[in-house]
């Protein structure tokens, strides 16, 4: 492509945007609204995942161990539980400081004077997995420890099956939403740039006439939906930005009983979200440029 | 530069617009092809301009058989056509001299060649005061010389004007086939779809009467055929 037929598009489509400057502020705004929906929903389901993440990393697995298990013996089940695939971390607790937790957890430690951990705890690990996914396998490697001295295990398996079926559930209906919303969007803004394209017509026809290719005619419509779609993926994009700031802030203020919710960072949802929203417009308004031109062309 | 050998043209309701037809036009000649509504000039007008397809026999225009021609060939072939309508058929948003060096941006003329050509058919056709007006400032007359002049700015080797004075005064009429006459001096051939009898008996060019999508005369120097 030329450099001065470049320049044509890019002045053709400014021209345009100026002229129809109506249309094309609807246009934005059109696009900009489903793509609001669509940032906000991402927010949401950010944060869902994020807290759904929180939780997956509570829910440990505890290994017992028998009172006959030497020091050597404990340390050497500490390096083997280590190896297991998907083990993160491995912590040892000792009777005493189970015993001190549960004190601390029951909110009356004098209950509790004339006890200690070893009279009625056994030694364990905390068992930190990688992925929730994973527990069963890590469940079988443990017990398969029993010889070497593992006790009794427990864990939560209908929890973590719960969280990991809300999870994979939540990740479906995101996509699921955000096909639907990005399908409703390019109906909408297809039909908002065919009016534009409509008032168009006959200057269409004159080019074919005039013997313009497909491309030469296309072109400028398809800048100008580029520009659009940009616009309307910018302005959600900032617009969430701001009340997502505004949102961490004021919902712990406004509903303390979920004052405990951690939220996700917004740079970490927004490094994603912006360039996911300017390229969702983009095409947006490719699409639509290109198919409201479509059954003009064939003259 | 025209070879139309035994073309036919059905239409999807079944009405020939054409029928058979077969006609010959020569490099730099002027003809007029007459006729009254659903003659078949419109059609044969189509037909060249590649709006439509023969359903049967061939269309040569310059060489090229339209039959064969591709969608993707159809701009550079229209490239090698001027045309004129007699709805004008000008951009409103663009001034006279911005629809004129339209036709030469589409074939990617350099600015220089646009500043340098466009005055120059503007001089040519009389509109060289009007290169900065609208179309919706003009005269139907200056509106189509603005047309004529954007049809002949490519230098094409054929102009096609369908019903170029429909739309005009006797006066303004006589004008345009004057520019017509000598755009057709130069060299370009010219093919003038008119119902226009006073014109056509007045200029004396070639004739080419249809009736029913059939020729039904074809005269040198010919007039307007009231039986037609």
């Amino acid at each position: 492509m030329k450099f001065r037929t470049l320049s044509y598009y890019l002045r053709e489509a400014a021209r345009n945007l100026i002229k129809n400057r109506l249309m094309s502020v609807a246009s934005i705004l059109t696009v900009a609204s489903c793509i609001l929906i669509v940032s906000v929903f991402y927010c949401l389901a950010a944060n869902v995942d994020f807290f759904l993440g929180q939780l997956e990393e509570s829910i440990q697995v505890s290994v017992f161990l028998r009172d006959d298990v030497s020091v050597e013996g404990v340390q050497e089940l500490n390096s083997r539980i280590h190896a297991i695939p998907h083990v993160v971390n491995v912590v040892y607790v000792s009777p005493d400081e189970a015993f001190e937790d549960i004190k601390a957890g029951m909110g009356n430690p004098a209950l509790f004077d004339g006890l200690s951990g070893k009279d009625v705890l056994p030694r364990s690990f905390d068992v930190e997995i990688d992925d929730i996914r994973n527990q069963p396998d890590v469940i079988n490697a443990l017990e398969s420890l029993s010889a070497d001295g593992v006790e009794n295990i427990r864990h939560s398996q209908e929890l973590a099956d719960g969280v990991r079926v809300f999870s994979d559930l939540l990740r479906v209906v995101c996509v699921v939403l955000i096909i639907i919303l990005g399908v409703i969007s390019i109906v909408i803004i297809i039909n908002t740039i065919r009016i534009t394209v409509n008032a168009r017509k006959t200057e269409i026809n004159i080019m074919k006439y005039v013997g313009a290719t497909d491309w030469f005619i296309r072109w400028p419509f398809v800048v100008e939906g580029v520009l659009i779609g940009f616009l309307g993926g910018l302005i959600p994009s900032v617009a969430c930005w701001f009340l997502y700031g505004y949102a961490v802030g004021a919902i712990p203020e406004l509903i303390p009983l979920i004052s405990f919710v951690k939220f996700r960072p917004g740079y970490d949802i927004f490094m994603y979200l912006l360039p996911f929203d300017l390229l969702l417009g983009m095409f947006i308004g490719i699409i639509g440029s290109v198919f409201s031109v479509r059954k003009h062309l064939k003259v | 530069m025209i070879d139309i050998i035994d073309a036919t043209k059905v239409y999807d309701n079944g009405v020939k617009g054409i029928n058979g037809l077969s006609l010959f036009i020569e490099q730099g000649e002027f003809v007029f092809i007459v006729g009254s509504s659903g003659s078949g000039k419109s059609t044969l007008v189509r037909l060249l301009l590649r709006e439509i397809e023969a359903t049967e026999g061939s269309i040569i225009v310059d060489g090229q058989d339209l039959s064969a021609l591709k969608r993707r060939d159809m701009p550079y072939y229209r490239r090698k056509l001027g045309v004129v309508f007699q709805d004008f058929r000008l951009l409103r948003n663009k001034t006279v001299f911005e629809n004129v060096a339209f036709a030469m941006q589409i074939v990617e003329a350099t600015h220089r060649e646009i500043r340098r050509t466009v005055p120059q058919v503007l001089n040519l056709v009389g509109l060289s005061r009007k290169a900065r007006s609208y179309p919706d400032q003009l005269s139907g007359g200056e509106q189509q010389r603005t047309a004529l002049a954007r049809a002949i700015v490519n230098s094409p080797p054929l102009l096609i004007a369908d019903e170029p004075t429909g739309n005009l005064d006797p006066g303004t009429a006589w004008e345009i086939m004057t520019l017509l006459e000598d755009i057709n001096d130069r060299g370009t051939t010219v093919v003038v779809a008119t119902h226009a009898k006073e014109i056509v008996d007045n200029m004396q060019k070639r004739v080419v009467a249809l009736r029913n999508g059939v020729i039904m005369s074809d005269e040198e120097m010919g007039g307007y055929n009231d039986e037609i």
